[in-house]
Formats: C-alpha cells, sequence, structure tokens
C-alpha cells in the first residue's frame, strides 16, 4: 500500500511540474447553463456566416449557473470572458463594446446594440384574476411603475407596438390611479426568471410603499427561472399568480406584455486592454477558435 | 400486559418498517420518474452518450430537439472521485497514522475535535473556498482559471478527509497493544512496529474508510459544481473544464423541461447505482479482507531483484516523515481555510448588526439572515420530532427484538445502509418528485424537512443501536429477573443508560440539517425571503443561503459572513455534543457506580 | 530514532540490580531492590498479584519505557553494562527476549511472525530466514506439527501453539537472556508441561527469567527462586531451599497458601 502511494504522488508532482511548463494562458470562456434565459439570448444573437453559437460552444468553457459566480471568476481570471445581464454589472468587471457600441439605455432602445432580450410580465388567461392581482399588474404597466424601477437599470420599453406580442393590441403606458385602499385579495405570487430580480424588487417596493403596507405581506416571491415562472401560471387556480420571463412567451393560456428591455453585456476582467469585440470575434472566442488574449489585439 | 407488550413491539417493528419503506421508495419513485424519460432518449442512448444539450421545450410526446447522454458526466464523475481518493486518501492514511502513533498526547484531543469540526463544515463553505481561494492559487499554474479535475479533486479531497482520519485512528486505535508490545519486545523500534505491524492489522478498518470515503465523493454536489468548469465533456488532464452527475443535477434542475427533467432524475438514478454498486463491493471485500487477514500467503513469494532493491529504500522511515507531514498539512487546510473565511467574513458581521437581527426587506441592500436562521431552527426542529422517534424505534427493535440473522432485521440492516449511503443530491430529487408534489407542487419548509428526516434517519438509528448494544446484558437480565417485562425494561432500563449517545446522535443531526444544502434546494425553496409564517411557507437555510449570496455577486461580504455564522454554529453544536456526553455519561456512572467507589 | 554514538554492546548473560527502585507516578512500585540473576539458569519470581515482579522483569528490558510517568533509580547491569546507560533500547530488547502473559502473535503467518524478527534486524535472504525459522521452530519443539502450516495464519493455532510460536519468535533474534511473564497462565496442564520442557532445553544456552503464579511451577523448573512482596524482594535464593526452609514467616505462609 505504502509503494502505491509513493508512486501515485510521484505522478501528481510530475504532472503539476508539465503542467506549469506550457505558462502560455488561454482565454477562460465562462458561460451560463444550458438552461439559461441569458445563455439563451446571448446564444441567438452572436452568430457567424448565419450558424449560431448553440451547440458549438468550447469544451473548455465553465458553466456557471449563477450571475454572481459568472461575476466573481471574471473579477478574479485576468484572461476571463463571460457575460451578465447588465442589471447585475458592476464594478469588478469591466463590460466591452460590441461593434463599436457600448450598452446603454439608447443604444438597446434603438436595437444598435445586437445583444438584447425582452423582459416579459406573465398572467393567467384561464382564470379571473384577484382583485389585487389585477390592480398590480395596472401599476407594472404604468409610468409609476417606470419610475420606480428606472433605478434598479432598467430599460423601461415606452413603444406601445413593441410592448405587445406580435399582432396583439398596442399597450399604452398610462397613469396609474391609486385605489382607495389596497384592493382585495390574498398574496401574490410571483415566480419567474432570476435576472429580472432587481426590477420586480423595485417594483414590489414601490408598490407597498404607495399603499404603506409591508411588502412581505402582499407578495410572495421566489425566482428559480423563467419556465418555473411559465409553469405556475399555466397552473394558477386562484388568479393570483404573477410569472416573470427573460424570453419571449407565445404560450396559448399566458397573457404577457413586454415591459423592458435587457442588455446583455460581455464582460472581462478590468485589467485587460480589450475594449471592443465585434459579433465574429466573440463568435471565435466563444467556439475555441480563438484561444489567447493575444489574438484580439 | 400482554396486549401492551404487544402494542409495543409493534411500534418498534412500525419503525423498522418505515425505515424499510423509505429505502425501497427512493428507488422506486426515482425509477418511475425517470422510466419515460429512458424510454424516450433510450436507455443505452442516455447512459453511453455522450453529447449532453438539453432543449428545454422538449416534451415526452413529441420528437426531441436536445440530446441527452451522460457518459461524460458518469466518467467525471469517477475519475474525480479517483482524484479525492488519492490526495485525500493519502493524507487521511497519514494523518490518521500521526495521530495515533506520533502526534504529542496534549495535542491529541484537540485534533480529533478540529477534525470533527472539519466533517461538519458544510460543503457550500469548501466549494465556497475553492472559487474564492484554491481557483486563484491554482491559476497560476493552470493554462485556465484553475477549475477542473485538479480543483475538484482537491476540494473532494478535503472533504473526505474526517471521513477517513476518523474511521482510520479507530481501525488503527483498536489493534490490540499485544501486537506492539510483542514488536517493540524483539527489539524492532517504534516507527518499524507501526508500519509492519499495527498498520498492516488495520488494513480491514483502513480500507472501509476509504470506501465510504468514496461513496462521499460521489455523491458531493454543491462544492463540486463551483469549482469543476461544468461544460459536459470528458475530463482532459488536470485542467480543463467537466461536468460531474451531481453538478448536472444542481445546474439544470432550477428550470428543466419535461425530458431535461426526467433526464435528470435518470442521472440521479445512475448515480444512486454507482453509490450502491461501491457499497456492495465493499461488502464483499470487507469480508474479503477479514479472511485474507486470517489467512496470509504472502511468504511463499518468489522474491525478485527489484523488491529486494525497494526493501532497500526504508519505507518505515518514509512513512513516519510522511506521517508528520500529513499532520501538519491538514493542520495548515484547516487553518487556512477558516481563517480565510473569518478575516474575509467578520467585518461583515462586526460592522452591521442588522445582518444577524435586521429585518427582511425587499429590494434592500442590507441583507439579513434572520429569516434563514429561523427556517433552520424550523427544519431541524420538525425533522428531528420526525425522525428521532422513528430512528430510536428502530434501533430498539433491531436491538432488543429482531434476531440476530433474522429476515426482517437482516432487510432493515440493509434498508439502513442504503439509505446512509444515498447521495445527499438525490435525496434532494426523492424530496422534489414526492413530498413536494403532495403539498401542491412549490417548495415548502416542510417538505424540506420532511426529506432531512430520512436523511437522518440512518444516523440516529446506527447511533442509537451503538450505545443500546454498550447496555450490558446484566443491566437487562437483572431487570427482567425482577419480574419487569421487556417494554419496561426498555424503557426504565436501557433507554435511560442509552441515553448520552442518543442525545449526542441527536446534537449531531441537528448539525446535519445545518450543513446540508443539496437535499434543500429543490424541496425546500432557495430564495432569502422574510420568516415564514408556516411551515407550508418556503425558505432557504443558512446553507442554501450561502449558496445563493455567494452565486448573486452583489453580496459577496454576506456570502463569506455566513459562512463564519455557519462554522461557529456547526462549532458550537460538536461541542455542546461532547460536552453532553461527557456531562451525562458521568452522571450517570456516578449514580450506579456509588458502592463500587466505597471498596 | 536517536542512535547514540558508541553503544555498549550485551554480550554478557547475568544480571545484576542494586538499590533499583521504580514509581508508577507517585507508587511506588518496586523498593530498593538488590538481586543477582546467574547466567544460563532458570530464576522464578513469586509473589502476590501486585507484588512488582512483573514491573521488575519488565525494566531487564525495558518495556517499562512504555508507561508513562514510569521512573526507575538503581543500577540494572547485564554483565558490567548498565541497560539503562549507553545502550540502544533495540538491540537491549533484540539480546533480552520476552514472552508475554497472553499470547501475541502478529496477524500473519507463521513463518512471517518468526521471520519478523530476522528481517527487523536486516535480515532479508529467503536461505538465510528458511534456516532460521527452522531453528527456532526446533528449538521450540514445534516444527514437525508446524513445518506444513507454515503459510498459514498464526492466529489460527491453539493457545499453547502460539504461546510456544511466540518463544520461537523470541527465540528467533537469538537472545542471550529470555523473560517469560506467566507464559503458561492462560494454557491447559498439556501446554504447560510442553514450554516448561523448553525451558528445561533452553536453560542450557539461555538464561531464563520468568514470573510465575503457580508454586509448582516454580519447584519444577527453577534454580533460583525470588519472592516479593509489596515491592520488596524479601527472599531471594536456590528454589529448593526456599521451598524446604523458607527464613522468612511471610514466604512461608504465601508457599504454603496460608497467605492473606
Amino acid at each position: 500500500m505504502k509503494r502505491v502511494f509513493a508512486i501515485l504522488l510521484a505522478i501528481i508532482f510530475l504532472c503539476l511540474a508539465s503542467c506549469a511548463c506550457h505558462m502560455e494562458k488561454n482565454i477562460t470562456v465562462i458561460v451560463r447553463e444550458e438552461s439559461s434565459g441569458t445563455r439563451e439570448a446571448f446564444d441567438k444573437v452572436i452568430s457567424k456566416n448565419g450558424i449560431s453559437l448553440k451547440g458549438n460552444i468550447t469544451k473548455d468553457a465553465i458553466i456557471h449557473n449563477k450571475t454572481g459566480l459568472v461575476l466573481s471568476s471574471v473579477a478574479s481570471d485576468e484572461n476571463a470572458i463571460g457575460y451578465v445581464s447588465i442589471g447585475s454589472l458592476n464594478d469588478s468587471v469591466k463590460a466591452v463594446e460590441i461593434n463599436g457600441i457600448m450598452p446603454s439605455n439608447e443604444t438597446v432602445l434603438n436595437g444598435s446594440y445586437k445583444i438584447q432580450r425582452p423582459f416579459v410580465i406573465m398572467s393567467s388567461k384561464k382564470v379571473p384574476l384577484t382583485l389585487r392581482t389585477e390592480d398590480f399588474l395596472k401599476y407594472l404597466k404604468s409610468d409609476l411603475a417606470k419610475t420606480h424601477t428606472e433605478a434598479s437599470g432598467t430599460i423601461f420599453i415606452e413603444d406601445a407596438q413593441k410592448r405587445a406580442n406580435e399582432g396583439s393590441e398596442p399597450i399604452e403606458i398610462l397613469t396609474y390611479e391609486k385605489q382607495n385602499s389596497l384592493p382585495n385579495g390574498g398574496k401574490i405570487v410571483i415566480r419567474g426568471s432570476t435576472s429580472m430580480e432587481k426590477f420586480i424588487n423595485s417594483a414590489i417596493k414601490g408598490y407597498a410603499e404607495l399603499y404603506d403596507v409591508d411588502a412581505n405581506d402582499i407578495f410572495d416571491i421566489e425566482l428559480q427561472g423563467s419556465s418555473i415562472g411559465k409553469a405556475t401560471v399555466e397552473n394558477d387556480m386562484t388568479g393570483n399568480v404573477i410569472g416573470l420571463s427573460s424570453a419571449s412567451v407565445n404560450e396559448k393560456d399566458i397573457e404577457s406584455f413586454y415591459v423592458c428591455l435587457d442588455a446583455i453585456a460581455v464582460i472581462v476582467n478590468k485589467n485587460t486592454q480589450i475594449t471592443n469585440l465585434t459579433i465574429e470575434q466573440l463568435y471565435d472566442i466563444f467556439t475555441g477558435k480563438i484561444k489567447g488574449l493575444s489574438e484580439i489585439q | 400486559m400482554v396486549t401492551k407488550e404487544k402494542l409495543g413491539k409493534a411500534l418498534f417493528v412500525l419503525g423498522a418498517i418505515i425505515c424499510i419503506i423509505s429505502a425501497i421508495s427512493i428507488f422506486v419513485f426515482l425509477i418511475i420518474k425517470s422510466a419515460p424519460a429512458f424510454i424516450k432518449i433510450g436507455v443505452l442512448d442516455l447512459v453511453f452518450g455522450d453529447n449532453w444539450s438539453p432543449s428545454v421545450s422538449d416534451n415526452y410526446n413529441n420528437a426531441l430537439k436536445g440530446s441527452y447522454g451522460i457518459f461524460t458526466m458518469i466518467i467525471g464523475t469517477i475519475v474525480s472521485t479517483l482524484g479525492a481518493l488519492t490526495i485525500g486518501g493519502v493524507l487521511g492514511y497519514f494523518t490518521s497514522i500521526f495521530l495515533v502513533f506520533y502526534c504529542p498526547k496534549k495535542l491529541k484531543p484537540i485534533a480529533i475535535m478540529i477534525i470533527n469540526l472539519l466533517a461538519g463544515i458544510p460543503s457550500v463553505v469548501y466549494g465556497f473556498f475553492g472559487i474564492s481561494f484554491l481557483l486563484p492559487f491554482l491559476s497560476k499554474i493552470a493554462p485556465n482559471n484553475g477549475s477542473g479535475l485538479l480543483a475538484t479533486s482537491i476540494i473532494l479531497g478535503i472533504m473526505i478527509l474526517p471521513t477517513i482520519i476518523s474511521l482510520s485512528r479507530v481501525a488503527l486505535e483498536s489493534v490490540p497493544r499485544q501486537y506492539y508490545e510483542g514488536s517493540v519486545a524483539i527489539g524492532a523500534n517504534h516507527t518499524s512496529t507501526v508500519f509492519k505491524i499495527m498498520v498492516p492489522s488495520a488494513r480491514g478498518g483502513i480500507l472501509a474508510s476509504l470506501v465510504l470515503g468514496t461513496g462521499r465523493a460521489l455523491g458531493e454536489a454543491m462544492a463540486v459544481v463551483m469549482v469543476a468548469g461544468n461544460f459536459p465533456t470528458y475530463p482532459n488532464g488536470l485542467f480543463g473544464s467537466f461536468r460531474t452527475l451531481t453538478a448536472n443535477i444542481v445546474l439544470e434542475m432550477g428550470y428543466a423541461g419535461e425530458v431535461q427533467e426526467g433526464a435528470l432524475i435518470a442521472t440521479g438514478v445512475i448515480l444512486l447505482m454507482l453509490v450502491t454498486t461501491i457499497n456492495i463491493i465493499f461488502n464483499k471485500i470487507s469480508i474479503g479482507t477479514v479472511k485474507a487477514i486470517a489467512t496470509t500467503q504472502n511468504s511463499n513469494k518468489i522474491k525478485t531483484k527489484t523488491e529486494s532493491i525497494l526493501r532497500k529504500i526504508n519505507f518505515s522511515k518514509i512513512g513516519e516523515i510522511a506521517s508528520k507531514i500529513a499532520g501538519i498539512t491538514v493542520a495548515i487546510i484547516l487553518f487556512m481555510i477558516v481563517s480565510f473565511i473569518f478575516v474575509k467574513g467578520l467585518p461583515t458581521i462586526i460592522n452591521h448588526p442588522w445582518f444577524i437581527f435586521g429585518k427582511f426587506q425587499f429590494g434592500s441592500e442590507e441583507i439579513t439572515i434572520l429569516p434563514s436562521l429561523i427556517c433552520t431552527v424550523l427544519v431541524a426542529v420538525i425533522s428531528l420530532i420526525i425522525a428521532t422517534p422513528i430512528g430510536i424505534m428502530t434501533a430498539i427493535y433491531l436491538n432488543e427484538y429482531a434476531k440476530k440473522e433474522g429476515r426482517l432485521a437482516t432487510i432493515v440492516r440493509g434498508a439502513i445502509n442504503i439509505l446512509a449511503g444515498v447521495p445527499s443530491i438525490v435525496y434532494g430529487l426523492f424530496g422534489m418528485i414526492t413530498f413536494v408534489k403532495i403539498f401542491g407542487g412549490t417548495s415548502s419548509i416542510l417538505s424540506g424537512a420532511l426529506t432531512i428526516s430520512i436523511i437522518l434517519l440512518p444516523t440516529i438509528v446506527r447511533s442509537t443501536e451503538e450505545s443500546l448494544k454498550r447496555v450490558l446484558d446484566s443491566l437487562r437480565q437483572g431487570s427482567l429477573a425482577l419480574g419487569a417485562g421487556k417494554l419496561r425494561t426498555i424503557l426504565k432500563v436501557i433507554i435511560p443508560s442509552a441515553l448520552p449517545g442518543i442525545l449526542s446522535a441527536v446534537i449531531l443531526s441537528i448539525g446535519r440539517v445545518v450543513s446540508e444544502s443539496a437535499p434543500l434546494l429543490y424541496t425546500m425553496g432557495s430564495v432569502i425571503k422574510q420568516i415564514p409564517s408556516s411551515v407550508f411557507d418556503s425558505g432557504a437555510t443558512l446553507s442554501v443561503a450561502l449558496y445563493q449570496l455567494s452565486g448573486e455577486g452583489w453580496y459577496i461580504n454576506e456570502a463569506y459572513a455566513t459562512a463564519v455564522v455557519l462554522i461557529i454554529l456547526v462549532f458550537a453544536l460538536n461541542l455542546i455534543a461532547e460536552l453532553t456526553v461527557k456531562g451525562l455519561s458521568k452522571r450517570l456512572k456516578g449514580d450506579t457506580n456509588e458502592g463500587k467507589s466505597k471498596k | 530514532m536517536k542512535e547514540n554514538q558508541k553503544n555498549d554492546t550485551i554480550i554478557a548473560q547475568s544480571i545484576s540490580v542494586r538499590d533499583a527502585s521504580l514509581w508508577y507516578g507517585d507508587f511506588q512500585a518496586l523498593k530498593n531492590i538488590s538481586i543477582e540473576i546467574p547466567e544460563k539458569k532458570i530464576t522464578a519470581f513469586i509473589g502476590p498479584s501486585g507484588c512488582g515482579k512483573s514491573t521488575l522483569l519488565k525494566c531487564f528490558n525495558r518495556m517499562n519505557d512504555l508507561v508513562e510517568g514510569c521512573k526507575v533509580t538503581g543500577n540494572f547491569l547485564i554483565g558490567d553494562i548498565d541497560i539503562y546507560g549507553k545502550v540502544d533500547v533495540n538491540e537491549l530488547r533484540k539480546n533480552v527476549g520476552m514472552v508475554f502473559q497472553k499470547p501475541n502473535p502478529f496477524p500473519m503467518s507463521v513463518y512471517d511472525n518468526i521471520a519478523y524478527g530476522p528481517r527487523t534486524f536486516g535480515i532479508h535472504k529467503r536461505k538465510e530466514l528458511d534456516i532460521i525459522v527452522e531453528k527456532s521452530l526446533r528449538q521450540a519443539a514445534m516444527w514437525e506439527e508446524l513445518k506444513d502450516r507454515l503459510n498459514k495464519s498464526a492466529l489460527g493455532l491453539s493457545g499453547g501453539q502460539q504461546q510456544r510460536l511466540c518463544i520461537a519468535r523470541a527465540l528467533a533474534v537469538k537472545p542471550k537472556i529470555l523473560l517469560m511473564d506467566e507464559p503458561t497462565s492462560a494454557l491447559d496442564p498439556i501446554s504447560t508441561g510442553k514450554i516448561e520442557e523448553l525451558c528445561e532445553e533452553l536453560k542450557e544456552s539461555t538464561t531464563i527469567v520468568i514470573v510465575t503464579h503457580n508454586m509448582q511451577q516454580a519447584t519444577r523448573i527453577s534454580d533460583y527462586t525470588g519472592f516479593f512482596l509489596m515491592g520488596e524482594l524479601l527472599e531471594y535464593a536456590e528454589t529448593d531451599e526456599i521451598f524446604t526452609s523458607p527464613k522468612d514467616e511471610k514466604t512461608e505462609k504465601y508457599i504454603t497458601g496460608r497467605f492473606g
């Protein structure tokens, strides 16, 4: 047994030594997990010669199922590249220009920043909604929600046509009329995309303050992903469920509207020189064709 | 009287039967739930396919758009477990030798307590340590950011250390002292006695510790997911993204499509089979080693020249040095983990008093863990209320009623062994497809507590049975000879004598509740929110909150602080357990030994 | 290991103890003992339990070193070498073999048990070991019994066989002195007889010191007998003399079975 151990130890040290020799660093490609809405949106946009990224991501990629893990991995690794929802961006990392354009409210709204996706609010078509849920939906569609959520970095859609699903009636931004007292109905159940957490939290806070109640008493919120949001709305029996999706929604039993747009920011370590990347370069990096940072500059 | 006796026995048998049902239903439910996926994807394509790219919109009625092969992950799991075994096995093996034969006497109890603490640290904390300390460190020699096989093996290796050290230590300590004396009396020195006589005599127990370590490494989920890289491909060298079976479940269960969910449960089934196979092989081996020790046959081997050369190297001497190095290494590792987390986390706790006692507010930057603390307490209380009576009843049945080789007892023991080996993430899957479904499809504290209570069962049954075994037969006979019934003997004489052991099992179970996260993620909820108003609310325990906080990116300091709270909590529980056992057994002995001490 | 630079080598076979005392912590187990043990004779130590006879025996190969808090004063000489002086303790134990009360064969084959000692001292050649094993087993009068079972586990032997194997194991390193700590107390009369016979043969070449509770055994095999009580050596003389005309009243009481 001792001899086996000795040999194994020797092998480990040899391996370590051999690894230390080729010091040339590869780019660390960091992506989200397969079923993430952020990844879906990113993969759809990043393409080259009509071939999208989906299914072609390099095998060296690191997969994280949390925005925070993507951020901290990029922050601690000079060779890393990843992407996060713009709402989650913080100063531990650096966002880069895509085709020369920085993600911002204007560039997203006018469509010049390509990597973007809608945030969708869903409710059931099958059951009548409670008064309270109905009222909260009205609030979400209103100008008040816009002002309340601006601080969270969301890009509110103002074009009534764009707020509706294709082929549906346009949805205008109306002025919210505060009721005399909080409308009746049980707790409003909110389920869905984790990317929308900041947006929905500030909306909830604003709504609760409006009626001077504790948000905890009228909301039950748990965000675990867009598909769970969809499923919960579909199974809604009491009319008090609101779903959040970070991808477009076409289910027939679901009433939906596009509340805001989200840019997906491509992030790199603060210490790198990279400031601008093209979609093609991104494709090559994420498929593993470009291996070193030097190939970009 | 007779009916009372019968009722008592029936109750104890009931406990045993619940254990059997639990073990069976885990297999049955997982297989039923994954069967459609196995059929739709094809057993061979699922198990031996090496392309995993699921499509959320896939369902059982339409043609598949994604592919669902998990072979890369099976290989990933096996290889990383082997890596963990190399690192943790070697280190643990030598550390246990160090502890038993080379550790200064005064240091030993402290060292043992610290190793128990190492066992109690939640896996999330290890993962967190991995991502914030180990990966940046490894990235200096790695072509990538450090994640991959080496990082996973190191973290898993550290995690299985306590299991290996504790069990090997017990095995080494139970080698008869006469062997030592016999060898020393011939003139062999300490070191060669240790390595030529003591260690070989304990190899059965050491092997057992390695197998248990393997089981833990196979089933570990939360730490692995943070350092493996997770790309569904074969492990390629020491560095390079790869995925394990457990990571697959943790990563994708959150928002899986219909077929995907089935395939993930199937992943759990495969994992369960791997672990069960290992356990069965181990049972075969352990019987084998006992025989092998009884009939050694290596003296007839023809000694080759290489062996005589090897003999010139003084392996005992190397072993001695290795043991000392291992002991110091383990101390350094533990010191690094704990101090790293404390240095990063303590300032937050000190500067932000609301962190522990604040009121939860939506959208507030002032994160508080008070609701998580309350959730943790709730889950601990409920799961213990369920698991403790069932566990104790089962143990009483096994020790007091069952015939040693009886059929029911064998089945119960088998069930307990199976339950003990099931990886926590598989428990999570089971809870998700049973309790969560029963309670209306949303995760709740009750579902989480029910899931955890099954996890606690084997520990409680085993420790209780151990303490029951230690109750002297003369006590039983004494009580029966006075005409007391069996039930009365059990309730009035046997259980009180076994109480310290039972209590310590219960306290250590609380530690388990505190540190588990994988089984709660999809049964109890993972969102940090307000204090729950009923057991049907969802909520996050401290460990789950740590996983959540470390993942969000905005609250990294709060994550460190949560880790600090967790470590302190686990440490306190360990301490309480130890003190309870010492205090109680002293009192029990003091009362019963009064007559003796007069002599 | 701390190897002393100039170790004294043990060549003599007689033991002389001068004014020796021993403490286990605060408890004094041996009180000012002086005794001369002649070479190539069998010396028996008798006395009630806890009288210190085993303790004294364990001083001769320094097994007491293993006991925590044990302190020894006085002189223990083998020939003219102080065994608590500049002596390598492992070398000492090689030369002063010991057989324990309970047979303690290692969990190895019969062959490996006996070869363990020689291997420890650097003999690895198969042929040499074969010779030593056979010789030791013949000395212990069990070669015929065991020659076909050399590769079987020693744990499968009977108690008497195990104890004789332990003697053979001790003999394999050619000790000059053999200490036996109640070697037959766990054995049946037939096995006991065999071991006593063995002792008679061994004293041709080896000094034997045996601790025993069995008066008959002492009279049967020993040349000298020492009677111990409460950590003191009350009487020490030729065996015949002690058992026929004891000088001390307590000795007489003890050997006639009228003690305490």
